[in-house]
């Protein structure tokens, strides 16, 4: 075999390697060249390189220096057995990997792997020994629960692929890596269970997760808007999920997760309009009060959605909707009031997206001040500086409530941007504009598709053996079969199993 | 045209019955009303079984077509030149049903929901969902029908349980009173309107359905009984609350029913909400003529996409809805008089005799073994 015929592939001698991994991170001062030499007589020369920070060293150069004086190594052996040898009886770490070209060196670096040079070897040893700094699993933060288990994913992704791990003990649970994001070199994992999960959706998502060109990815919603079927939708039709429960449960539904490293949000697909209102508690409590609460949701969802632009159809065109007395006492409030109810709307649901903007960004301290401005502007003293009437301060008010009920926050967001559309149509066709809205509404949802599934599936197309999970929370007595579209055929074998994964873990 | 588009069974019952539905139930208990007084009711009970017979007829009809749509029917069986008017004179009653069915949601809201808005606005505004749902496809429009149907039968039963209370047996005396040509023209008019249009629906099926073909004949002919039992519930509702005259009187019968409910002071002034159901059934009426206008003009020309003649036809469609009928009198005039023969000429008549000539050359071909290579060759051109 020629000397070089690659000029990626590593020096033979160790000094030329070292240089060009040197120049390869242009100096970078936290790149630390460690030189050993190896057993007595001429011994053999080599380097320990790490990325300082990001690998965890002292327990690996301990066990290399005590063994150092090792007499049955480099008198007898011969340098080119050197590489193995090292390997084979000098390093106590698990993950050992030969390397023979200099961009996986750079890589192994940046992973924060050491890497062992040796004099007189073309190959490198890249030592897992990756030791990041770890948030603890702690609560999450975004989807809590009264009664389920209170762990939630972190920012490290071999964590989190762990917790999902523990909960579904199955040989059949499958993990594959990958990595996006040209610049950043981001891991990525694709997580579900053989022969639950669709093989379609699977490759599709592979092939997608393939097809990212993107300099860096630094959260998930990165991956989630590049993987999503349809941009020009205000719907999300990836959910995302900070519960290593609300994972597991969408896997045994057989979905895909992807887990991106440096978030505690995991993505799961398909992802269907009815799960946005399924909240993991769901599956925790009584099944009578699942299903009330679901139902409360869906009503939720369209006060949020239609509250201001029904208040504005009724005031506007529809007064004979209103009984008298309530007639009589609206228009009397409304007296004073300088604008039309559109107006009047606008202006108080705009109050209160900045208000609620302010919160979120705002240092945690002036918290409370916000508050106390925020009362006053939608509120007491708004109607009676004669802005607002009282009335379309509980509109605002029920609006901005029931749009907090719904479990995913994604959701959330898109009610919030079609309920001004609605208000719209309010303001210029009454109740007519409403229908039209809801009409239009409905068209889209159903053209939507995640990964393959109709957005609205089990409703549209009906799949009478879905119903059970939708609007209802049936017993889990009667959960008989997986979810059709997503799930293999059968009845539903690892019932029992869910029911332990559902209740204990 | 794509033949990948795929609809279920059940969805095409499903718009089957909304098809029907719509507009029928707003105009047609008043039509029945002024012809053959308190026997609407009978007028629609005859009106159930002709209507069934129809959808038989389309039915066997639709098993001929050999995987063609209506359209491509037409030019199979009568030939490109002959065929080709055929379809032309059926795509005028597409797309003067879809303007005649806008004109009517347009009169009906600037009637009795928004009196002081425009009639154009009110158009564009209901067609451009029309054009939207459309733009989407069969699927998406199919899978809307499915998940608003249930919300329609809801409401039609909240609609039939409420007015319970008001039900006076003693309208409907006395029985029969009418003679038999008026009665006979009153079912007319109620198949000319609820029945014939289905032949529309021929442009979807059997072409765009999946699975057991039985199984869609099954459930296109439920829709359309659950259709008719709704629209005889309707016009037996307006006969025994309004009575005759009132039904007769009123434009749109059915809205004013829904203004009758009152229970205990407390449900009442709900016809506003329950309007939802005329916009519902109009609306996939609507969109399912308009897609037999478009579909059948993107076949006849040859055109790759349904989509180019969408935006085209929409414009069209606003402004022959404004001019179709120009006031209320005239509509009412000809859906009883005119309306009728020209549904039964498009509907039945030239279906029947492009069936008539598939069902003698075949006849032929039999009579004579080898079978004619030009004929076949032709055919694939065609279509």
């Amino acid at each position: 075999m020629p000397a070089q015929p690659n000029p990626d592939s590593i020096h033979s001698q160790l000094d030329d390697s070292l240089s060009h991994m040197k120049q390869a991170f242009g100096f970078s001062t936290d790149l630390i060249c460690r030189e050993l030499i190896l057993g007595r007589k001429p011994g053999c020369r080599m380097a320990l390189l790490y990325i300082d920070g990001l690998a965890q060293v002292s327990d690996l150069l301990q066990s290399l220096l005590s063994l150092l004086t090792n007499t049955g190594f480099a008198e007898g052996a011969a340098k080119e057995d050197a590489l193995q040898t090292v390997k084979r009886t000098l390093i106590p770490e698990g993950d050992v990997r030969e390397l023979e070209r200099y961009e996986e060196t750079t890589d192994a670096l940046t992973n924060g792997s050491a890497v062992l040079l040796l004099d007189g070897s073309a190959a490198a040893l890249s030592i897992g020994v990756a030791q990041t700094e770890k948030r603890g699993v702690e609560e999450p933060s975004t989807q809590s629960v009264i009664r389920g288990p209170r762990e939630g994913f972190t920012e490290t992704l071999r964590v989190n692929t762990a917790l999902v791990r523990r909960k579904v003990r199955n040989s059949r649970l499958r993990l594959e890596s990958g990595r996006a994001g040209q610049v950043t070199r981001t891991d990525l994992a694709i997580m579900y269970i053989e022969g639950i999960a669709d093989p379609a959706v699977v490759q599709e998502v592979r092939d997608r997760l393939n097809d990212i060109r993107i300099d860096g990815i630094l959260e998930s919603g990165y991956v989630e808007e590049m993987i999503q079927d349809s941009t020009r939708s205000p719907f999300p039709t990836v959910y995302n999920t900070e519960r290593p429960d609300s994972v597991a449960a969408a896997l045994l539904e057989g979905r895909v997760a992807i887990f991106v490293d440096g978030t505690p949000f995991v993505l799961l697909v398909p992802a269907l309009f009815m799960q946005f209102f399924q909240a993991p508690e769901d599956y925790y409590q009584r099944a009578d009060f699942a299903t009330l609460l679901r139902l409360l949701r869906f009503l939720s969802f369209f006060i949020a959605l239609l509250a201001p632009s029904l208040y504005i159809a009724v005031t506007t065109f529809h007064q004979e909707l209103i009984p008298t007395s309530l007639l009589i006492s609206l228009a009397g409030q409304r007296e004073g009031v300088p604008f039309p109810a559109f107006v009047e709307a606008l202006l108080m649901e705009i109050t209160f997206e900045i208000l609620r903007e302010a919160g979120v960004r705002m240092p945690k301290t002036i918290g409370q001040s916000v508050s106390i401005v925020g009362t006053l502007v939608i509120g007491e003293a708004a109607v009676n500086a004669g802005l607002v009437s009282p009335a379309m301060v509980i509109i605002v008010s029920i609006t901005a409530i029931s749009n907090f009920v719904m479990p995913a926050f994604s959701m959330g967001i898109s009610i919030r941007m079609i309920r001004l559309v609605m208000m719209g149509l309010a303001a210029s066709f009454g109740l007519l504009g409403i229908i039209v809205g809801l009409l239009a509404l409905l068209l889209h949802l159903c053209s939507l598709r995640s990964f393959g599934t109709s957005y609205m599936t089990p409703f549209a197309p009906l799949l009478m053996s879905n119903i059970k999970d939708t609007l209802l929370r049936i017993p889990w007595s009667g959960m008989l079969t997986r979810p059709k579209p997503a799930a293999g055929k059968g009845r539903n074998g690892g019932q029992p199993n869910r029911k332990k994964g559902g209740s204990s873990s | 045209m794509s033949r990948t588009v795929c609809l279920s069974a059940r969805q095409i019952g499903v718009i089957v019955l909304l098809y029907s539905i719509g507009t029928t139930i707003l105009i047609i208990p008043s039509g029945l009303a002024s012809d053959v007084k308190q026997d609407a009711w009978l007028a629609a009970l005859a009106g159930v079984v002709l209507n069934l017979a129809f959808v038989w007829y389309y039915l066997r009809l639709s098993r001929r077509f050999g995987g063609a749509t209506l359209i491509g029917y037409f030019r199979k069986s009568l030939g490109r030149w002959i065929g080709g008017v055929f379809a032309l004179l059926f795509l005028l009653f597409s797309f003067l049903g879809a303007s005649q069915v806008i004109y009517y949601i347009g009169d009906f809201s600037i009637t009795h929901i928004l009196p002081n808005t425009p009639m154009p606005a009110i158009h564009i505004l209901f067609v451009s969902i029309i054009a939207m749902g459309l733009w989407l496809g069969l699927e998406p429009l199919a899978r809307a029908a499915e998940l608003m149907f249930p919300f329609v039968l809801l409401m039609l039963f909240l609609l039939t349980v409420a007015l319970l209370p008001q039900v006076q047996l003693v309208n409907l005396l006395p029985v029969l009173e009418s003679p038999p040509p008026r009665f006979v023209k009153a079912s007319l008019t109620l198949i000319a309107t609820a029945t014939l249009p289905l032949a529309v629906l021929l442009m979807v099926f059997p072409v765009h359905i999946t699975g057991d073909p039985k199984k869609g004949e099954r459930m296109f002919l439920l829709g359309a009984l659950i259709g008719s039992i709704v629209f005889f519930l309707i016009s037996f509702l307006s006969i025994t609350v309004l009575g005759a005259r009132a039904t007769a009187v009123y434009l749109y019968p059915s809205y004013i029913l829904a203004r009758m409910i009152n229970i205990g002071d407390f449900l009442k002034r709900v016809e506003t909400i329950l309007a939802l159901i005329w916009y519902i059934t109009v609306y996939v009426k609507a969109s399912f003529y308009f897609y037999g206008f478009v579909a059948g003009l993107t076949e006849l020309l040859g055109l790759k996409s349904t989509r180019t003649l969408i935006l085209p036809g929409c414009i069209l469609l606003v402004l022959y809805s404004l001019v179709v009928y120009p006031d209320q009198a005239y509509s009412q005039l000809y859906d009883t008089t005119a309306y009728v023969p020209f549904a039964f000429f498009s509907a039945v008549v030239l279906p029947l005799f492009a069936w008539l000539v598939d069902w003698i050359r075949e006849k032929l071909r039999r009579s004579s073994p080898p079978p004619p290579a030009p004929e076949s060759a032709r055919r694939s051109g065609a279509s």
